[in-house]
């Protein structure tokens, strides 16, 4: 394998397939690395192995990643299964993990598009076994034809919360509840949205279906609810909630929460890419040119990971980055780089039109942030919403002095999961804004690699010098 | 503007340690500040050792300073416990530095017997020897040693510490006996005046005090150039990779690789010349991992999940610089590389020097003006 | 907790788990192919010494740690293959990687759970030096 290629496209979502789709169009020598094993990134999970049944189910929004992946099979660029990305430098070297063998390679441009994370929101009893992600069983269906045997309770906010709903009533799936934490009256904040949401008539229409299935469905569908909070002996049992005056109190197997979706951003912050607070969907994305470049000239962010904004603007944003790479890379001129993403951007235009109504709509507000001390926060290290107050109480300003307190954000998943939710605790107890109290500090590896691996990783340097009439080409 | 006796500017290890033994001497109203900049500060990236061992071979009372900061570790440890309930985590285990090869087993050997010289001139013992293969094999009974293995240079009378404990237990301390800890706010003048204070000028505030101790690391020799001193310290890297958790099985912790009451192992430990560049490089992680490796060939199979580059506060002998600023008796500075092992003397030695309560005679040669030549 | 859908096909192979022989579906990710005959606890965790379970299914969360031939693994991120021997550690004394003459508390940390299970919290001081 060569160890330098013109880009590295991290991530095989609907950005980083159309991206690499479009530069290996352009003959550009790209490589794009996933982490899963096969194409399609979360929202095309197994697109390409997709039994019929599932794909009647989930409906257009998900069959139209045939294509996409078509598209990028049929395109020359190179796909890495499996690889696992651990750091990322500004000049362009990527370490990685694939097989049990790490290595670094050089690319003169890097499309980094890993996406979106369920934002993780810390409820009482949310480390019990049976608590699960809503975007974890929507993997289970997808990948491995799982689905929920017993009663299932669905918690949070965000349209994906009703779609994951109407696509469990489609599969048979018995939903006790729907509990909404968003308010059934929506704020004042979204009205001024309406009339450009009404430019996507079918948009609003699937948003009144969803709903129409759910009361057909006659499933128990609560909003405004408070305090939710899961409980069981050694596993989920039971949530408890407050909706009004009503205390709700429903047994099930399967909890699936939902708190609304937020950008992946680990591999921007481990590069040291500047960050923006995006306050009225709170939360944290790489700073971006129209092109999804960053502050660093060889590194793109694109999809979601950019900021969200769904998987049809996914393959947008990763095909403009792809256009702007390539025109850096001398391969097509400027005028013709503006004139193939000007359809690209209507599209775009078009796409985004219901989103900020349904950003307004369902924007968290730091008054829902209610987390009591006995609520574990970090749950690798198990540190509670109390320990981190208290490292406030005793002068901690921002989060890596919290960290290094508490022990929070010290665990496998490096703050994954309790990156957000310190970032409200800790602002909140600080009287501070997250812009103030900041991001945690992320370092390599990106994922835990064995220390045998490193020690027999390849790290040839680029040969600079040599006579390249006589050396034969490796 | 604010009136108290003494301002601490640096809230790491040494501002901390020494504000605290400063209320413990009842020195009054004391202000400890702390930037707290998301960059990679120094006290946060040691690696924990609390050690006298090894150092001072060319410089008698620096290793005199470090075997009396190591014989007061378990109980300023014991104190930091009672006071806080914050446990530090020490381990008087001992340490070794291991040698691969006969080269390495014999270049151990002389660097016993010269420090053993060096102290003797200060009327100290040494009390370190060479373990062969299989006493170091018995000295660490649930590792595999690596097939190089031939020895190691070991003392019982060290151990080591959980560092990020450490220093949440001195700040800790030090407002549970009255201090008072600023946190997020930027030191932006000092105005030395001439009635003996010391006038403080912060982001958000201006303070005056009686004496003023800076001890802020990399940042203090922007404090100090106002004063027109400068603090002769260079920035030297280190780096660290963490694994993840595995059960105990090595309680001695050794010069590269020690593992902590948790379980993660901690390897280390460069020195490089990058300025104050803290990142990582996979050339260190790779010849650092390939070490531990050839040291414990268990450890292959063991997960690395962090690293991260601290740039020690390094002086061009090694030892520490405890000095009161030319001109200005009433500004100290404090600036060196192993506030970890040094600790203790801090709140024993350090605090009632700078309260004017006796100076010990190892001092001046800590001064900063020993490097002027 | 989880049942296959009635269209899914599937080809079976042996994995070692825990020392004992089962088939699991070959490509599918251990994690869901672990759910799948109902194994829902993955690990326990070496910080608060109770059972977890996968909770993101996408790489994120790390609840699904296990040894996966010989190195610790996300099994959400790790497809079943022939012969893979996977051990999950649950009936170590205490657990997986659970161990140590002393835990200790910091003061404030104490998690009271909401009828999580019975408290596993075993705090004992040990000597400091």
């Amino acid at each position: 394998m060569s160890l330098h290629v013109d880009v590295i496209v991290i991530g095989a979502g609907p950005a980083g397939l159309s991206a690499a789709a479009c530069l290996g169009e352009m003959g550009l020598n790209v490589l794009t690395l996933d982490e899963q094993s096969r194409p399609g990134g979360q929202i095309y999970r197994n697109i390409e192995e997709a039994p019929r049944e599932n794909l009647h189910v989930l409906g257009e929004s998900y069959t139209k990643g045939l294509a996409v992946a078509r598209r990028f099979r049929k395109s020359s660029a190179a796909y890495a299964s499996g690889a696992s990305v651990w750091q990322v430098e500004p000049d362009g070297r990527v370490c990685y993990s694939q097989d049990g063998k790490s290595r670094q390679i050089r690319a003169n441009y890097i499309i980094v598009a890993t996406g979106a994370m369920e934002r993780p929101m810390p409820i009482p009893g949310w480390q019990l076994p049976g608590v699960m992600g809503a975007g974890a069983v929507n993997n289970l269906s997808k990948e491995a034809g799982l689905i929920p045997s017993g009663d299932v309770v669905l918690a949070g906010s965000g349209p994906l919360l009703l779609l994951e709903a109407t696509l469990l009533i489609k599969k048979g799936v018995h939903i006790a509840a729907i509990l909404e934490t968003t308010p059934r009256i929506p704020p004042a904040t979204a009205f001024p949205h309406g009339p450009r949401a009404l430019l996507r008539p079918d948009f609003l229409w699937e948003g009144v279906n969803m709903l129409r299935e759910i009361k057909a469905a006659k499933v128990p569908h609560y909003q405004g609810v408070r305090h939710i909070r899961a409980l069981g002996r050694e596993r989920f049992e039971r949530v408890e909630a407050l909706c009004g005056k009503e205390t709700l109190n429903i047994p099930a197997s399967l909890l699936m929460v939902h708190f609304g979706v937020i950008p992946s951003t680990h591999i921007f912050r481990q590069t040291g890419c500047h960050m923006t607070w995006k306050a009225d969907q709170r939360y944290w994305h790489p700073a971006c040119d129209a092109w999804g470049r960053t502050n660093f000239e060889r590194i793109f962010a694109a999809g979601d990971g950019a900021g969200v904004s769904g998987g049809l603007a996914a393959r947008y944003k990763g095909e403009l980055a792809a256009l702007e790479v390539a025109r850096c890379l001398g391969i097509i001129p400027a005028y013709q780089r503006d004139a193939l993403a000007l359809p690209l951007k209507k599209e775009l235009k078009k796409d985004g039109h219901p989103r900020p109504l349904v950003d307004a709509i369902y924007a968290p507000r730091a008054e829902h942030f209610v987390f009591e001390d006995s609520t574990v926060l970090c749950r690798c290290e198990n540190v509670t919403v109390g320990a981190v107050r208290k490292a406030v109480s005793e002068g901690a300003r921002e989060l890596n002095e919290v960290k290094i307190m508490t022990r929070s954000g010290m665990g496998p998943c490096q703050g994954r999961m309790c990156g957000p939710a310190l970032a409200e605790v800790v602002s909140a107890a600080a009287f501070l804004s997250p812009e103030q109290t900041g991001l945690l500090n992320i370092r390599p590896p990106l994922r835990p690699v064995p220390l045998g691996e490193i020690a027999a990783m390849e790290l040839d340097e680029i040969r600079e010098s040599g006579n390249w009439l006589l050396d034969a080409k490796k | 503007m604010k009136s108290v006796d003494i301002i601490v500017i640096g809230g790491g290890l040494s501002g901390s340690a020494t504000a605290l033994g400063l209320v413990r001497q009842g020195a009054g109203n004391v202000m400890l500040f702390d930037q707290q900049l998301p960059s990679q500060r120094l006290s946060r990236g040691n690696f924990g050792l609390t050690w006298f061992m090894c150092k001072g071979a060319d410089h008698p009372v620096y290793a005199q300073w470090c075997r009396m900061a190591a014989r007061q570790w378990p109980d300023f440890a014991a104190d930091l416990l009672e006071e806080t309930g914050y446990d530090v985590e020490l381990e008087w285990t001992g340490g070794a530095v291991h040698a691969f090869g006969e080269d390495e087993f014999e270049a151990h050997t002389r660097s016993i017997g010269n420090i053993t010289a060096v102290c003797k001139t200060v009327g100290l013992d040494y009390p370190v020897k060479m373990l062969n293969r299989s006493e170091f094999a018995d000295l660490v009974p649930d590792m595999q040693l690596g097939e190089d293995v031939t020895g190691a240079m070991y003392t019982p009378e060290q151990g080591h510490v959980n560092p990020l404990m450490l220093l949440t237990a001195l700040r800790c301390a030090f407002q549970k006996k009255g201090g008072r800890f600023q946190g997020a706010d930027s030191v932006e003048q000092i105005i030395p005046g001439n009635d003996g204070t010391v006038v403080v000028k912060t982001k958000g505030d201006t303070f005056q005090c009686e004496k003023l101790v800076i001890a802020a690391g990399h940042g203090s020799m922007r404090l100090l150039k106002s004063l027109g001193e400068t603090l002769h310290i260079y920035p030297s890297r280190g780096q660290i990779m963490v694994t993840e958790r595995r059960p105990r099985s090595l309680t001695v912790p050794v010069l590269c690789v020690r593992q902590t009451p948790d379980g993660t192992f901690l390897i280390g430990l460069s020195t490089e010349d990058t300025g104050l560049d803290t990142r990582t490089t996979a050339k260190a992680m790779k010849s650092q991992a390939a070490n531990a490796i050839r040291l414990f060939p268990e450890l292959a199979a063991l997960n690395w999940v962090r690293a991260w580059g601290a740039i020690r506060v390094m002086t061009p002998d090694g030892a520490p610089i405890y000095s009161r600023v030319a001109g200005h008796d009433n500004i100290f500075v404090l600036a060196l590389h192993s506030a970890v092992s040094l600790a203790p003397m801090k709140i024993s030695a350090i605090a009632p020097w700078i309260l004017g309560k006796g100076e010990p005679e190892q001092l001046h040669h800590f001064t900063n003006g020993r490097f002027n030549v | 907790m989880f049942k296959y859908a009635p269209e899914n096909t599937q080809q079976l192979v042996t994995v070692t788990l825990d020392g004992e022989p089962v088939s699991l579906p070959a490509g599918m990710n251990v994690a869901a192919a672990l759910l799948g005959i109902d194994q829902i606890i993955s690990r326990i965790s070496p910080a608060s010494h109770k059972p977890c379970s996968p909770h993101c299914l996408m790489g994120v969360c790390y609840e699904c740690l296990m040894e996966i031939n010989g190195v610790n693994r996300q099994a959400c991120m790790t497809p079943v293959s022939e012969g893979m021997v996977i051990r999950r550690n649950l009936t170590a004394p205490g657990g997986n990687l659970h161990f140590g003459e002393k835990e200790t508390a910091t003061p404030g940390e104490q998690i009271t759970s909401q009828e999580e299970g019975p408290s596993m919290d075993d705090k004992t001081q040990g000597a400091s030096a």
